[in-house]
């Protein structure tokens, strides 16, 4: 027997008595009796065809959960720390999207890696992505997080934040402005949602 | 007396007249030409004697290719270091500018850590991009670049 399964938009999973509201979208509960349960959680073909359904409304969930709620690392590497900084302030307010900076990088969701990266630096931005619990998403700002930008030709700019570390959004200018890191942050709460990531 | 020919005067009576060339570029600022073994005598004595306090800033500068002078329609040219020390006296109020040539083949200087404990970091980045050694220094290591690293970037012949 198949099993009624609607989840709706706010993927809640339930037992107990169907309740149908008419609209069904707006649908919660799946189970008809407490012991279909059980009867699904034993029956393995029951259990993926559960798991399969109910995959997909968690999983939005948890994203939701995940993309509105991006801590980010405050820390600057170079100018467009600047930037980042006036993205954080009244003006253009990151608290609204649920951005806030921490202090420290086992707090945080998200690196913006905001400047150029030297060979001295590099084993230590390596290390303090390393440090950020899972999932983490890392955006490189500005020309010389994407590819070194003006110090291409230098000595000692490691070309490109995704040589040491995998990058989900790149946001080009010089520097940014905080219209374009929170266009590019809007991208990744997008990304996020999809579940399509690189890290 | 104007405090720059006072300076000027103390230097001079110390180390005697052909030790240190004394140029007074501006008010409140002198620039002193010295060898590398009168150097760590001159800063101690600018410390100690003359009030200079603060060491603003060293800098080392590859002068190869710069024209030195000319002799017969040739043109004579550079070809060694420069170390620049920049010091000031916060009771003079005067910056005064020593300067100290470092040939290519020995390119080492004395250090001036234990006169100005400052100099500690600028000595090691004045070592590390220039390769200027300086005997001495405590804690003579790379600072802006790896320690893998090879060769000393700001030098003029380095390759990229």
């Amino acid at each position: 027997m198949d099993i009624p399964l609607v989840a709706g938009n706010k993927g809640t999973i339930g037992v107990g008595e169907v309740k149908m509201t008419g609209d069904e979208q707006q649908t919660h509960v799946i189970f008809t009796k407490k012991d279909e349960l059980l009867e699904v959680a034993q029956d393995e073909k029951k259990r993926k065809s559960f798991l399969a359904k109910v995959k997909r409304p968690a999983e939005y969930l948890i994203n939701w959960g995940v993309k509105s709620s991006l801590w980010m690392y405050a820390w600057g590497l170079a100018c467009c720390a600047i930037e980042m900084m006036a993205f954080g302030a009244a003006r253009w307010d990151s608290d609204r999207y649920g951005i806030i900076a921490r202090g420290t990088p086992r707090q945080a969701d998200l690196m913006i890696v905001n400047g150029p990266i030297t060979y001295m630096m590099a084993p230590r931005v390596k290390r303090l992505f390393n440090q950020m619990p899972q999932p983490r998403y890392v955006i490189a700002m500005g020309e010389c997080a994407i590819n070194g930008g003006p110090f291409w030709d230098s000595y000692s700019i490691v070309k490109g934040a995704d040589k040491i570390i995998p990058v989900d959004v790149y946001i080009p200018g010089c520097p940014v402005n905080p219209e374009a890191l929170l266009d590019g942050i809007i991208k990744l709460q997008d990304k996020i949602l999809k579940g399509e990531l690189a890290s | 007396m104007s405090v720059n020919s006072e300076i000027i005067q103390a230097v001079k009576d110390e180390f005697g007249e052909g030790m240190v060339y004394a140029v007074d570029r501006k008010e409140r600022r002198i620039v002193l030409t010295v060898n590398r073994d009168t150097l760590k005598k001159l800063c101690k004595f600018l410390k100690e004697k003359l009030e200079f306090d603060h060491l603003t800033s060293i800098a080392a500068v590859d002068r190869s290719g710069l024209v030195n002078g000319m002799i017969e329609s040739r043109l004579l040219y550079y070809d060694d270091y420069e170390m620049v020390y920049h010091t000031w006296s916060h009771s003079k109020k005067t910056l005064v500018e020593i300067k100290v040539a470092v040939p290519k083949k020995n390119p080492s200087a004395p250090s001036i850590t234990d006169v100005w404990s400052t100099a500690n970091w600028q000595e090691r980045e004045a070592f590390d991009l220039m390769g200027v050694k300086f005997s001495g220094h405590p804690d003579l290591r790379r600072i802006l670049m790896p320690e893998w690293w090879k060769g000393h970037p700001l030098r003029k012949n380095y390759e990229m």
